[in-house]
């Protein structure tokens, strides 16, 4: 028990004091989970709006691989991305492989069936009468689509929320094509694996704590929203 | 006579392949208030979301002001408003509710004086409920934002689904005048559906009565459906008749023929007076009397056990049927006719 009580001592003074490595992999986390994030909100919203909105053919098929894909493992993800960013992938040309840009790739397919499904499901729970209530007051198609989001939009945050857990906290896909390269492709999962297989726990408490400390703000800001 | 501001041709609308509404052709004239009454499932809802532009007809073709228009049609969206039978407030404050439309019409000149006016017009006081949110409203209150939401609009065509549902008598009071304001004020034409009976014939121009998906008639008329039972020798009764006090009518063609009685032949006549030689009568309570606006023909509104039935009389009559005394009614077999 002492270990973890001194690690966690440690790891304040670790982030009171500023070391570099551990704000390193603090930086990359923030960096590559917002790019990752942003990519799969524009996409993810939009298409998971499709989803719940209109009746076509094979909706209810398309809606099934979706949520499948929320339980995609991780390592799975990253065998995909490492398969299309190495030498011999498609993407290989790009030399993507153990790059930040590649962790966002796996992060973006990762968190995309999660903003999907949830935006799909908040926007099929909507109201059935808000659409005609908007028409009959003279609202546009698009204006349709935008108020009808704006009405889902705490099942959109929701969405986001949960999809921003996942993209946080995942290993596999950083380690696999991130290759966790001090200063580089090192995240905050990563060099807590690394630095646990070390016996380094300080570190790793204190990149914990980070982790921790980051969700909570999210979740703060967003419950602060809420109420607004 | 006005070109209609609506012209209807052929129009036929099918739900799960089954008709819900047929009309050949309905005119709407530009400054009147057309009321829609029949039974729950007769298409009064179907017509005014056509209409409204909410639903497109499966067959047919809807010109507003000369021009073929349907939903989301540049042409009409935002000169029409609907006020659906359960209008649907947006998860926002009540002036933010009542604005939307002007919002998206980018007409927001004035903003707060008209949101205001349009608040005070069903009976809201501004300062009280323009901040309340969504959630903090009674079910009349929201129905009066709703209506508020599109008074404020002042559309061309208000059309209203049941306005005075589920309300109480105050609400019900206060969206009446307001809608009726509308009308006088801005030259609004108006297309009602309403159950209330009293209050629509008192108020409309022409009413439409429509049973099974179809406009029947023009005008007052009581209407009796099957499925028809032979009663004795050639007379036959609807369902909810097996009462002491049957309404017989002749042979139906077939068993769901309707059965057409115009208010005009439905005669009436104190308890204790003779009826006439050959006529059949019927005990019923009077709910209602109204007087029609543009003719000031007067009609009394019956109850037959669970049959709504309307009289049209002369103003003597006026000076002794009230609401809630029994009469006998009376017509004569030959004034049916079956459609």
């Amino acid at each position: 028990m002492d270990f973890i009580l001194k690690g966690m001592g440690q790891a304040l003074m670790l982030l009171i004091q500023g070391d570099p490595e551990t704000y390193s992999a603090v930086g990359v986390t923030l960096y590559v989970s917002s790019v990752s994030m942003a990519a799969s909100l524009l996409t993810g919203i939009p298409a998971g709006f499709i989803l719940g909105f209109y009746d076509f053919r094979g909706r209810k098929s398309l809606r099934l691989i979706v949520d499948t894909l929320l339980a995609l493992p991780t390592v799975f993800i990253g065998l995909l991305v490492y398969a299309l960013v190495s030498s011999r992938g498609p993407l290989g040309p790009l030399g993507l492989l153990f790059s930040v840009p590649a962790i966002a790739i796996g992060q973006t397919i990762l968190a995309f069936p999660v903003v999907t499904a949830l935006t799909a499901t908040a926007v099929e729970g909507m109201d059935r009468h808000l659409r005609p209530t908007l028409m009959s007051l003279g609202a546009s198609r698009r204006q349709v689509v935008k108020s009808c989001l704006w009405e889902v939009r705490y099942g959109l945050l929701a969405a986001g929320v949960t999809a921003y857990g996942r993209v946080m906290t995942e290993v596999g896909i950083s380690m696999m094509v991130g290759g966790n390269i001090k200063w580089h492709t090192r995240t905050i999962t990563t060099a807590i694996a690394l630095e646990t297989g070390k016996g380094m726990f300080e570190t790793g408490i204190a990149l914990g704590m980070v982790l921790l400390f980051i969700a909570f703000a999210v979740n703060v800001s967003l419950s602060f929203l809420r109420r607004k | 006579m006005k070109d209609p501001i609506f012209d209807l041709c052929h129009i036929k609308h099918e739900y799960q392949e089954k008709t819900v509404f047929e009309e050949d052709h309905l005119g709407i004239s530009p400054g009147t208030i057309t009321g829609l009454t029949g039974p729950n499932g007769s298409g009064k809802s179907t017509l005014l979301n056509i209409l409204g532009l909410i639903i497109k007809p499966t067959h047919g073709v809807v010109t507003f002001m000369g021009y073929p228009v349907g939903p989301f049609s540049d042409k009409a969206r935002h000169s029409i408003a609907l006020l659906p039978q359960q209008p649907y407030l947006l998860k926002r404050s009540v002036f933010n509710n009542v604005a939307y439309g002007l919002f998206i019409r980018k007409d927001t000149v004035n903003l707060k004086h008209r949101v205001f006016e349009a608040l005070d017009a069903v009976g809201l006081s501004p300062d009280q409920f323009a901040h309340r949110h969504d959630h903090q409203l009674s079910g009349g209150e929201a129905r009066r934002v709703a209506l508020a939401s599109r008074l404020v609009l002042r559309p061309e065509v208000l059309l209203l689904d049941e306005p005075t549902s589920h309300v109480d008598e105050q609400s019900s009071r206060l969206m009446r005048t307001a809608v009726l304001n509308a009308r006088d004020i801005w030259k609004t034409t108006l297309v009602i559906s309403s159950h209330d009976r009293e209050w629509l014939y008192s108020i409309s121009d022409t009413v439409l009565t429509l049973f099974r998906g179809r406009i029947y008639h023009h005008g007052r008329i009581n209407i009796l459906y099957g499925p028809w039972e032979k009663w004795k020798d050639d007379l036959y009764h609807g369902p909810g008749h097996d009462n002491a006090c049957p309404l017989p009518v002749p042979e139906p063609p077939h068993d769901h023929a309707v059965a057409i009685l115009p208010a005009r032949f439905l005669g009436l006549k104190r308890d204790k007076d003779a009826i006439p030689e050959g006529a059949f009568s019927l005990f019923c309570h009077v709910t209602g009397i109204s007087i029609e606006r543009k003719t000031k023909k007067i009609f009394v509104f019956l109850m037959n056990g669970k049959t709504p039935l309307i009289s049209e009389v002369n103003d003597e009559y006026l000076s002794y049927v009230k609401p809630g005394m029994r009469v006998n009614a009376y017509y004569y077999l030959n004034d049916f006719s079956f459609s």
